[in-house]
Protein backbone atom coordinates (compact mmCIF):
# COMPACT_ATOMS: atom_id res chain seq x y z
CA UNK A 1 0.00 0.00 0.00
CA UNK A 2 1.61 3.27 -0.94
CA UNK A 3 1.73 5.86 1.50
CA UNK A 4 -0.60 8.89 -0.16
CA UNK A 5 1.95 11.42 0.54
CA UNK A 6 4.23 9.58 -2.16
CA UNK A 7 1.46 9.91 -4.93
CA UNK A 8 0.22 12.87 -7.41
CA UNK A 9 -3.00 13.73 -6.42
CA UNK A 10 -5.22 16.18 -9.07
CA UNK A 11 -8.03 17.49 -7.06
CA UNK A 12 -11.33 19.19 -8.85
CA UNK A 13 -14.24 20.59 -6.97
CA UNK A 14 -18.21 20.28 -8.83
CA UNK A 15 -19.17 22.37 -11.76
CA UNK A 16 -21.26 25.52 -10.17
CA UNK A 17 -24.56 24.12 -9.37
CA UNK A 18 -27.88 25.82 -8.58
CA UNK A 19 -27.80 25.80 -4.66
CA UNK A 20 -24.26 27.23 -5.07
CA UNK A 21 -26.04 30.34 -7.23
CA UNK A 22 -28.94 30.78 -4.60
CA UNK A 23 -26.32 30.39 -1.78
CA UNK A 24 -27.49 27.67 -0.09
CA UNK A 25 -25.53 24.63 1.51
CA UNK A 26 -26.59 21.58 0.26
CA UNK A 27 -24.33 19.23 1.91
CA UNK A 28 -25.52 15.39 1.07
CA UNK A 29 -28.52 16.87 -0.97
CA UNK A 30 -27.87 17.87 -4.45
CA UNK A 31 -28.97 20.15 -6.89
CA UNK A 32 -28.14 20.35 -10.71
CA UNK A 33 -24.91 21.47 -12.39
CA UNK A 34 -25.99 25.22 -13.88
CA UNK A 35 -24.97 25.92 -17.44
CA UNK A 36 -21.61 27.40 -16.65
CA UNK A 37 -20.90 24.37 -14.26
CA UNK A 38 -21.41 21.95 -16.94
CA UNK A 39 -18.31 24.76 -18.62
CA UNK A 40 -16.20 24.86 -15.92
CA UNK A 41 -16.38 20.94 -15.42
CA UNK A 42 -15.39 20.53 -19.61
CA UNK A 43 -12.67 23.06 -18.93
CA UNK A 44 -11.27 21.75 -16.17
CA UNK A 45 -11.07 18.09 -18.32
CA UNK A 46 -9.46 19.85 -21.03
CA UNK A 47 -6.60 21.33 -18.41
CA UNK A 48 -6.24 17.95 -17.00
CA UNK A 49 -5.06 16.51 -20.36
CA UNK A 50 -2.93 19.69 -21.00
CA UNK A 51 -1.12 19.63 -17.56
CA UNK A 52 -0.90 15.58 -17.22
CA UNK A 53 -0.82 14.75 -20.62
CA UNK A 54 -1.46 11.03 -20.63
CA UNK A 55 -3.79 9.45 -18.14
CA UNK A 56 -3.23 5.85 -18.63
CA UNK A 57 -1.67 5.61 -15.11
CA UNK A 58 -4.00 7.70 -12.94
CA UNK A 59 -6.73 5.97 -10.94
CA UNK A 60 -10.21 8.48 -10.91
CA UNK A 61 -12.53 8.83 -8.02
CA UNK A 62 -15.57 11.05 -8.05
CA UNK A 63 -17.99 11.42 -4.74
CA UNK A 64 -20.94 9.20 -5.57
CA UNK A 65 -22.91 12.21 -5.34
CA UNK A 66 -24.69 13.38 -8.57
CA UNK A 67 -23.18 16.90 -9.21
CA UNK A 68 -19.95 15.23 -8.81
CA UNK A 69 -20.30 12.23 -10.41
CA UNK A 70 -21.40 14.69 -12.91
CA UNK A 71 -18.57 16.56 -13.11
CA UNK A 72 -16.39 13.77 -13.74
CA UNK A 73 -17.75 12.32 -16.28
CA UNK A 74 -18.02 15.56 -18.55
CA UNK A 75 -14.29 16.34 -17.81
CA UNK A 76 -13.25 12.92 -18.21
CA UNK A 77 -14.82 12.91 -22.04
CA UNK A 78 -13.84 16.55 -22.38
CA UNK A 79 -9.93 14.83 -21.82
CA UNK A 80 -10.33 12.08 -24.40
CA UNK A 81 -11.21 9.51 -22.09
CA UNK A 82 -14.52 6.95 -21.26
CA UNK A 83 -16.87 8.96 -19.24
CA UNK A 84 -17.68 6.33 -16.98
CA UNK A 85 -13.94 4.60 -16.36
CA UNK A 86 -14.14 5.65 -12.93
CA UNK A 87 -15.14 4.91 -9.20
CA UNK A 88 -17.23 6.28 -7.14
CA UNK A 89 -16.63 6.53 -3.29
CA UNK A 90 -18.93 7.71 -0.41
CA UNK A 91 -15.95 8.83 1.73
CA UNK A 92 -15.79 11.64 -0.82
CA UNK A 93 -19.26 13.03 -0.28
CA UNK A 94 -19.99 16.73 1.24
CA UNK A 95 -20.18 17.01 4.89
CA UNK A 96 -23.45 15.78 6.33
CA UNK A 97 -24.99 19.25 7.27
CA UNK A 98 -28.38 17.31 8.81
CA UNK A 99 -30.56 19.73 9.48
CA UNK A 100 -28.74 22.45 8.18
CA UNK A 101 -28.87 20.87 4.63
CA UNK A 102 -30.54 23.56 2.15
CA UNK A 103 -30.29 26.42 4.37
CA UNK A 104 -27.91 29.56 3.82
CA UNK A 105 -24.92 29.92 5.37
CA UNK A 106 -25.26 32.70 6.86
CA UNK A 107 -28.24 31.19 8.92
CA UNK A 108 -26.53 28.56 9.90
CA UNK A 109 -23.54 30.43 11.07
CA UNK A 110 -26.06 32.87 13.21
CA UNK A 111 -26.98 29.79 15.03
CA UNK A 112 -23.90 27.95 15.59
CA UNK A 113 -22.21 30.83 16.88
CA UNK A 114 -24.70 30.28 19.92
CA UNK A 115 -22.67 26.95 20.64
CA UNK A 116 -19.23 27.25 22.69
CA UNK A 117 -17.26 24.54 20.71
CA UNK A 118 -17.87 26.96 17.56
CA UNK A 119 -15.82 29.57 19.06
CA UNK A 120 -13.36 27.08 20.83
CA UNK A 121 -12.90 24.57 17.75
CA UNK A 122 -15.18 25.62 14.53
CA UNK A 123 -13.49 21.96 13.33
CA UNK A 124 -16.01 19.76 16.33
CA UNK A 125 -18.73 21.47 15.65
CA UNK A 126 -21.46 19.40 14.78
CA UNK A 127 -24.32 19.85 12.22
CA UNK A 128 -27.50 18.93 14.41
CA UNK A 129 -27.92 15.47 12.96
CA UNK A 130 -25.28 15.46 10.62
CA UNK A 131 -20.81 15.50 10.71
CA UNK A 132 -18.66 17.81 12.39
CA UNK A 133 -15.42 18.55 10.12
CA UNK A 134 -13.06 16.42 12.79
CA UNK A 135 -16.12 13.25 11.22
CA UNK A 136 -15.41 14.01 7.71
CA UNK A 137 -11.42 14.92 7.69
CA UNK A 138 -11.42 11.13 9.36
CA UNK A 139 -13.86 9.47 6.58
CA UNK A 140 -11.63 11.31 3.96
CA UNK A 141 -7.90 10.22 5.62
CA UNK A 142 -9.60 6.17 5.64
CA UNK A 143 -10.16 7.10 1.73
CA UNK A 144 -6.32 8.27 1.11
CA UNK A 145 -4.93 5.67 2.80
CA UNK A 146 -6.88 3.03 0.25
CA UNK A 147 -5.33 4.79 -2.88
CA UNK A 148 -2.21 2.54 -4.75
CA UNK A 149 -1.48 4.85 -7.77
CA UNK A 150 -1.70 8.70 -8.60
CA UNK A 151 -5.52 9.75 -8.82
CA UNK A 152 -7.66 12.11 -9.98
CA UNK A 153 -10.60 12.96 -7.32
CA UNK A 154 -12.96 15.20 -8.26
CA UNK A 155 -15.41 16.12 -5.01
CA UNK A 156 -16.75 18.99 -2.98
CA UNK A 157 -15.26 21.94 -0.94
CA UNK A 158 -15.46 20.27 2.20
CA UNK A 159 -13.37 17.03 1.25
CA UNK A 160 -11.22 18.93 -1.00
CA UNK A 161 -10.06 21.10 2.26
CA UNK A 162 -9.65 18.01 4.08
CA UNK A 163 -7.64 16.66 1.20
CA UNK A 164 -5.05 19.51 0.93
CA UNK A 165 -4.66 19.96 4.89
CA UNK A 166 -3.83 16.22 5.22
CA UNK A 167 -1.73 15.92 1.91
CA UNK A 168 0.05 19.14 3.29
CA UNK A 169 0.02 18.41 7.35
CA UNK A 170 -1.80 21.66 8.27
CA UNK A 171 -3.76 23.03 11.17
CA UNK A 172 -7.06 22.91 11.38
CA UNK A 173 -7.22 26.92 11.12
CA UNK A 174 -5.62 26.88 7.69
CA UNK A 175 -7.44 24.03 6.19
CA UNK A 176 -10.88 25.52 7.15
CA UNK A 177 -10.06 29.19 5.48
CA UNK A 178 -8.82 27.70 2.01
CA UNK A 179 -11.74 28.34 -0.49
CA UNK A 180 -12.10 25.40 -3.46
CA UNK A 181 -13.00 27.04 -5.93
CA UNK A 182 -15.71 24.96 -9.02
CA UNK A 183 -12.86 26.36 -11.77
CA UNK A 184 -9.55 25.37 -11.56
CA UNK A 185 -7.43 22.54 -10.78
CA UNK A 186 -5.08 21.70 -7.47
CA UNK A 187 -2.37 19.54 -7.79
CA UNK A 188 -0.54 17.78 -4.37
CA UNK A 189 2.65 16.67 -5.28
CA UNK A 190 5.83 16.13 -3.30
CA UNK A 191 4.64 18.10 -0.22
CA UNK A 192 3.90 20.93 -2.22
CA UNK A 193 0.24 22.33 -3.86
CA UNK A 194 0.36 24.04 -7.34
CA UNK A 195 -2.98 25.34 -8.59
CA UNK A 196 -4.09 25.11 -11.94
CA UNK A 197 -6.66 28.21 -13.38
CA UNK A 198 -7.66 30.83 -15.40
CA UNK B 1 -50.43 18.80 5.78
CA UNK B 2 -52.17 16.03 3.77
CA UNK B 3 -52.17 12.26 5.52
CA UNK B 4 -49.86 9.88 3.52
CA UNK B 5 -52.40 7.63 2.38
CA UNK B 6 -54.38 10.85 1.06
CA UNK B 7 -51.24 11.17 -1.88
CA UNK B 8 -50.59 9.67 -4.75
CA UNK B 9 -46.95 8.31 -5.08
CA UNK B 10 -45.52 7.09 -7.57
CA UNK B 11 -42.33 5.02 -6.85
CA UNK B 12 -39.53 3.99 -9.44
CA UNK B 13 -36.10 2.04 -8.69
CA UNK B 14 -33.05 3.33 -10.85
CA UNK B 15 -31.96 1.39 -13.72
CA UNK B 16 -29.68 -1.46 -13.69
CA UNK B 17 -26.60 -0.50 -12.90
CA UNK B 18 -23.09 -2.27 -13.52
CA UNK B 19 -22.70 -3.49 -9.52
CA UNK B 20 -26.18 -5.28 -9.93
CA UNK B 21 -24.79 -6.93 -12.20
CA UNK B 22 -21.94 -7.67 -10.58
CA UNK B 23 -23.60 -9.00 -7.95
CA UNK B 24 -22.31 -5.98 -5.64
CA UNK B 25 -23.93 -3.87 -2.80
CA UNK B 26 -23.17 0.09 -3.27
CA UNK B 27 -25.19 1.77 -0.84
CA UNK B 28 -24.10 5.12 -1.01
CA UNK B 29 -21.04 4.29 -3.91
CA UNK B 30 -22.17 4.09 -7.13
CA UNK B 31 -21.74 2.58 -10.40
CA UNK B 32 -22.56 3.81 -13.86
CA UNK B 33 -26.22 2.55 -15.55
CA UNK B 34 -25.95 -0.05 -18.12
CA UNK B 35 -27.62 0.61 -21.45
CA UNK B 36 -30.26 -1.64 -20.03
CA UNK B 37 -30.59 0.32 -17.23
CA UNK B 38 -31.20 3.54 -18.98
CA UNK B 39 -33.36 2.29 -21.24
CA UNK B 40 -35.31 0.95 -18.19
CA UNK B 41 -35.57 4.58 -16.89
CA UNK B 42 -36.59 6.04 -20.60
CA UNK B 43 -39.45 3.21 -20.36
CA UNK B 44 -40.65 4.08 -17.15
CA UNK B 45 -40.64 7.65 -17.80
CA UNK B 46 -43.09 6.79 -20.92
CA UNK B 47 -45.08 4.53 -18.93
CA UNK B 48 -45.28 7.05 -16.20
CA UNK B 49 -46.80 9.67 -18.78
CA UNK B 50 -49.68 7.16 -20.29
CA UNK B 51 -50.48 5.96 -16.19
CA UNK B 52 -50.40 9.70 -14.51
CA UNK B 53 -51.50 11.92 -17.64
CA UNK B 54 -50.54 15.11 -16.59
CA UNK B 55 -47.85 15.61 -13.94
CA UNK B 56 -48.48 18.88 -13.64
CA UNK B 57 -49.40 18.53 -9.87
CA UNK B 58 -46.51 16.02 -9.21
CA UNK B 59 -43.14 16.90 -7.22
CA UNK B 60 -40.52 14.86 -8.79
CA UNK B 61 -37.71 13.94 -5.58
CA UNK B 62 -34.69 11.82 -5.76
CA UNK B 63 -31.71 10.36 -3.94
CA UNK B 64 -28.53 12.71 -4.97
CA UNK B 65 -26.59 9.89 -5.94
CA UNK B 66 -25.67 9.33 -9.50
CA UNK B 67 -27.84 6.52 -10.69
CA UNK B 68 -31.11 7.86 -9.31
CA UNK B 69 -30.99 11.03 -10.47
CA UNK B 70 -29.42 9.90 -13.24
CA UNK B 71 -32.21 7.62 -14.21
CA UNK B 72 -34.91 10.31 -13.06
CA UNK B 73 -33.24 12.91 -15.84
CA UNK B 74 -33.95 9.96 -18.59
CA UNK B 75 -37.20 9.51 -17.23
CA UNK B 76 -38.25 13.23 -16.90
CA UNK B 77 -37.11 13.41 -20.96
CA UNK B 78 -38.56 10.61 -22.14
CA UNK B 79 -42.45 11.62 -20.09
CA UNK B 80 -41.96 15.08 -21.83
CA UNK B 81 -40.62 17.27 -19.04
CA UNK B 82 -37.22 19.45 -18.63
CA UNK B 83 -34.71 16.76 -17.22
CA UNK B 84 -33.52 18.78 -14.19
CA UNK B 85 -37.06 19.53 -12.55
CA UNK B 86 -36.66 17.62 -9.49
CA UNK B 87 -35.54 17.89 -5.52
CA UNK B 88 -32.92 15.65 -4.25
CA UNK B 89 -33.37 14.21 -0.86
CA UNK B 90 -30.64 13.05 0.91
CA UNK B 91 -33.30 10.76 3.39
CA UNK B 92 -34.20 8.59 0.17
CA UNK B 93 -30.48 6.89 -0.51
CA UNK B 94 -30.03 3.59 -0.26
CA UNK B 95 -29.36 1.98 3.24
CA UNK B 96 -25.63 2.72 4.76
CA UNK B 97 -24.14 -0.76 4.68
CA UNK B 98 -20.99 0.73 5.76
CA UNK B 99 -18.02 -1.86 5.73
CA UNK B 100 -20.66 -4.20 3.92
CA UNK B 101 -20.47 -1.17 0.74
CA UNK B 102 -19.29 -3.15 -2.49
CA UNK B 103 -18.96 -6.23 -0.97
CA UNK B 104 -20.67 -9.29 -2.88
CA UNK B 105 -22.98 -11.50 -0.22
CA UNK B 106 -20.01 -14.07 -0.10
CA UNK B 107 -17.87 -11.61 0.72
CA UNK B 108 -20.14 -10.13 3.31
CA UNK B 109 -21.01 -13.54 4.77
CA UNK B 110 -17.07 -14.02 5.25
CA UNK B 111 -16.17 -10.48 7.04
CA UNK B 112 -19.85 -11.03 9.04
CA UNK B 113 -20.29 -14.70 10.19
CA UNK B 114 -22.99 -13.68 12.41
CA UNK B 115 -25.17 -12.04 9.76
CA UNK B 116 -28.82 -13.56 9.89
CA UNK B 117 -30.27 -15.27 7.04
CA UNK B 118 -31.56 -12.70 4.35
CA UNK B 119 -34.69 -14.14 3.07
CA UNK B 120 -37.20 -13.42 6.37
CA UNK B 121 -36.93 -10.36 8.80
CA UNK B 122 -34.50 -11.61 10.59
CA UNK B 123 -31.61 -9.38 9.39
CA UNK B 124 -34.58 -6.55 9.93
CA UNK B 125 -32.25 -5.37 13.35
CA UNK B 126 -29.50 -6.02 12.19
CA UNK B 127 -27.07 -2.76 12.01
CA UNK B 128 -24.30 -2.80 9.38
CA UNK B 129 -20.95 -2.64 10.62
CA UNK B 130 -20.64 1.48 10.69
CA UNK B 131 -23.42 1.54 8.51
CA UNK B 132 -27.64 1.05 9.41
CA UNK B 133 -29.88 -1.54 9.94
CA UNK B 134 -32.57 -2.43 7.78
CA UNK B 135 -34.67 -0.46 10.66
CA UNK B 136 -32.89 2.47 10.80
CA UNK B 137 -33.70 2.79 6.79
CA UNK B 138 -36.90 2.73 7.85
CA UNK B 139 -37.13 5.31 10.57
CA UNK B 140 -34.91 7.55 7.79
CA UNK B 141 -37.56 6.96 5.51
CA UNK B 142 -40.44 7.52 7.65
CA UNK B 143 -39.09 11.05 8.31
CA UNK B 144 -38.46 12.08 4.48
CA UNK B 145 -42.14 10.54 4.12
CA UNK B 146 -44.19 13.82 6.60
CA UNK B 147 -42.50 16.58 4.01
CA UNK B 148 -44.62 15.48 0.80
CA UNK B 149 -47.30 18.28 0.62
CA UNK B 150 -48.72 17.10 -2.89
CA UNK B 151 -48.82 13.62 -5.22
CA UNK B 152 -45.20 13.18 -6.01
CA UNK B 153 -42.40 10.75 -7.94
CA UNK B 154 -40.13 9.02 -6.47
CA UNK B 155 -36.86 7.82 -7.50
CA UNK B 156 -34.84 5.87 -5.07
CA UNK B 157 -32.78 2.87 -4.37
CA UNK B 158 -34.27 -1.29 -3.89
CA UNK B 159 -34.42 -0.40 0.05
CA UNK B 160 -36.18 3.18 0.15
CA UNK B 161 -38.70 1.36 -2.09
CA UNK B 162 -39.68 -1.44 -0.10
CA UNK B 163 -39.77 1.12 3.13
CA UNK B 164 -42.32 3.64 1.53
CA UNK B 165 -44.53 1.09 0.53
CA UNK B 166 -44.16 -0.55 4.16
CA UNK B 167 -44.92 2.63 5.56
CA UNK B 168 -47.79 3.50 2.94
CA UNK B 169 -49.44 0.28 3.54
CA UNK B 170 -48.76 0.07 7.36
CA UNK B 171 -46.58 -3.45 6.70
CA UNK B 172 -44.91 -5.23 9.20
CA UNK B 173 -41.50 -5.92 8.61
CA UNK B 174 -41.64 -9.05 7.35
CA UNK B 175 -43.80 -7.91 5.04
CA UNK B 176 -42.03 -4.72 4.10
CA UNK B 177 -39.04 -7.26 2.97
CA UNK B 178 -41.18 -9.28 0.83
CA UNK B 179 -41.37 -7.15 -1.82
CA UNK B 180 -38.50 -6.66 -4.81
CA UNK B 181 -38.75 -3.66 -6.61
CA UNK B 182 -37.61 -4.35 -9.87
CA UNK B 183 -35.39 -1.68 -12.19
CA UNK B 184 -38.40 -2.02 -14.91
CA UNK B 185 -42.07 -0.88 -13.39
CA UNK B 186 -43.50 1.63 -11.60
CA UNK B 187 -45.16 1.07 -8.49
CA UNK B 188 -48.37 3.40 -7.68
CA UNK B 189 -49.31 3.95 -4.08
CA UNK B 190 -53.13 5.45 -4.34
CA UNK B 191 -56.12 5.44 -2.14
CA UNK B 192 -54.59 3.18 0.60
CA UNK B 193 -53.19 0.54 -2.03
CA UNK B 194 -50.93 -0.26 -4.51
CA UNK B 195 -50.64 -0.89 -8.67
CA UNK B 196 -47.95 -2.53 -10.25
CA UNK B 197 -47.52 -1.06 -14.15
CA UNK B 198 -44.90 -2.63 -16.62
CA UNK B 199 -44.09 -2.78 -20.23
Amino acid sequence: MANFHDLTLYVLRHGECEHNALGVVAGQNDSPLTERGREQARVNGERLGDIVGDLSGFDFFASALHRTASTMEIARASAGLSPTGYRADRRLMEIDCGDNTWRRWADITTDAEKEPVWHRARWDYHHPGGESFHDLNNRVRAFLETLTRDSVIVTHAGPFRAIRGLFLGLTSDDVLRYNAPHAGIMRLSGSKEEYFGD
Amino acid sequence: MPALQDLTLYVIRHGECEHNLAGRAASWDDSPLTSNGREQARNNGRLLKDVAGNLSDFDFLASPIHRTCNTMELAREAAGLPPTGYRADRRLMEIDFGDHTWLTLDEIRALSPDLPGLDDSGDWDFVRPNGESWAHLHDRVARFLPNLTRNAVIVTHYGPARSIRGHYLGLTPAQTKSYKPPHAGIMRLSGGTETYFSD
